[in-house]
């Protein structure tokens, strides 16, 4: 299942692009950046529900590789909502001025800079449970159809905790 | 009608069309493809927002209208941002949903999600509608003005109007503004095990499946 290796290594890929460290003097990635990597991550989701689309079709039917291909496509639905959390403070990281040191203002800059670092990272660790998920599907269907379907978990819930 | 009105208004107007266009975009039974392409089209339009804002930002105390051109602008890329977050988990519900068969969702399970994608759809469109109707608004005032128009403004748009030097005020988020809560975010995943967990989970019991849904009804 060479193909569905490769699905994996993109996920994995998505993930280091998406927590990339910023550029030299930024506290967090620019919105241009992160529109970038979200872009990215909607194209794959895209390609993926294509993908599990084609399989499900009755002249080419595969519900093994359906299930894996829609797996990626959840999986990189959730790196998007974690990119675009980062989007959305890295935006209004970009349009308020910083404050004096230990202001308020400054304080706000800081925690919406460093939130928009937590959801980059969120976005990379689903990208890494994405990477592990697909890869088990590849085993599964390379050991054959006797193979019981690997468990699914959907999505695990967020650390939400963290941002 | 100064050169800075004629500009603010124009921007402004386009914007308004251009948010009127992307609430089309996500009519219902909508694919995860189509949300994807909206999602995108929402964030592009916040951040040409933001550019506009930090545009005008730079004009001078004796600019009026550019001055509040960038508020309008601010507070509207704020607006895009919390439709960016309700599309952003209506986008991954929506490919929940899609892959509901492999997934073996119950059917309460298949509610809750639909439920999430109707709302989220329902929610953006209105979102998008409203902030066009208010955009077209703001560009007549400023084009009639002065006076300049007011504008309900968030956080970010004080951060601008406001200088540091002048007004250390206090900047509290935005309301719904993506902000580390620890309490928001236990509130957030208890609401989601309200929704997720299957029904023969006893009360106040984790979920023993493992399709806990990562996102919240909109």
């Amino acid at each position: 299942m060479r193909d569905l290796t490769t699905v994996a290594g993109m996920l994995r890929l998505l993930g280091r692009v998406a927590a990339a460290p910023p550029g030299p003097g930024q506290l967090a990635p620019a919105p241009a950046a992160v529109s970038e990597r979200m872009a990215q991550a909607l194209a794959f989701e895209r390609q993926c529900t294509e993908h599990a689309g084609q399989h499900r079709k009755p002249n080419g039917a595969n519900p093994a590789l359906a299930r894996a291909y829609s797996a990626a496509a959840v999986r990189a639905a959730t790196i998007t909502r974690h990119l675009g959390v980062a989007f959305d403070l890295s935006v209004k990281c970009a349009m308020t001025e910083r404050g004096a040191p230990r202001s308020a203002a400054e304080s706000l800059h800081q925690r919406r800079h460093k939130a928009a670092l937590a959801a980059l990272a969120e976005a990379e660790m689903e990208a890494d449970r994405g990477h592990q998920e697909i890869l088990g599907f590849a085993t599964a269907i390379a050991a054959g159809p006797a193979e019981p379907p690997p468990s699914r978990p959907v999505a695990e819930p967020a650390a939400r905790g963290r941002r | 009608m100064t050169d800075d009105q004629h500009e603010v208004g124009r921007l402004l107007r386009l914007l308004a069309s251009d948010a009127g266009k992307a609430a089309l975009g996500g009519v219902p039974p909508a694919e995860p493809v189509d949300l994807a392409e909206q999602f995108q089209d929402v964030l592009a339009l916040q951040q040409r927002t933001a550019v506009n804002a930090a545009r005008f930002n730079q004009a001078s105390p004796g600019q009026p209208a550019a001055r509040t051109g960038a508020l309008v602008f601010a507070w509207a890329a704020a607006r895009l941002g919390l439709v960016g977050a309700v599309l952003g988990e209506t986008l991954e519900a929506a490919a929940h949903l899609f892959d509901a068969g492999a997934a073996s969702l119950n059917a309460r399970q298949l509610d809750a999600l639909e439920a999430v994608v109707a709302q989220g759809l329902e929610s953006t469109r209105l979102g998008l509608h409203a902030l066009s109707a208010d955009l077209l608004a703001i560009s007549t005032a400023v084009t009639a003005g002065p006076p300049w128009p007011k504008v309900p403004l968030p956080a970010a748009a004080v951060a601008l109007a406001d200088p540091p030097a002048r007004h250390p005020a206090p900047m509290h988020p935005a309301a719904g503004e993506h902000e580390p809560r620890p309490g928001a975010a236990r509130q957030r995943t208890r609401h989601l095990l309200m929704v997720a967990a299957p029904p023969t989970s006893p009360p106040g019991a984790p979920p023993t499946s493992a399709t806990v849904l990562p996102f919240r009804r909109p």
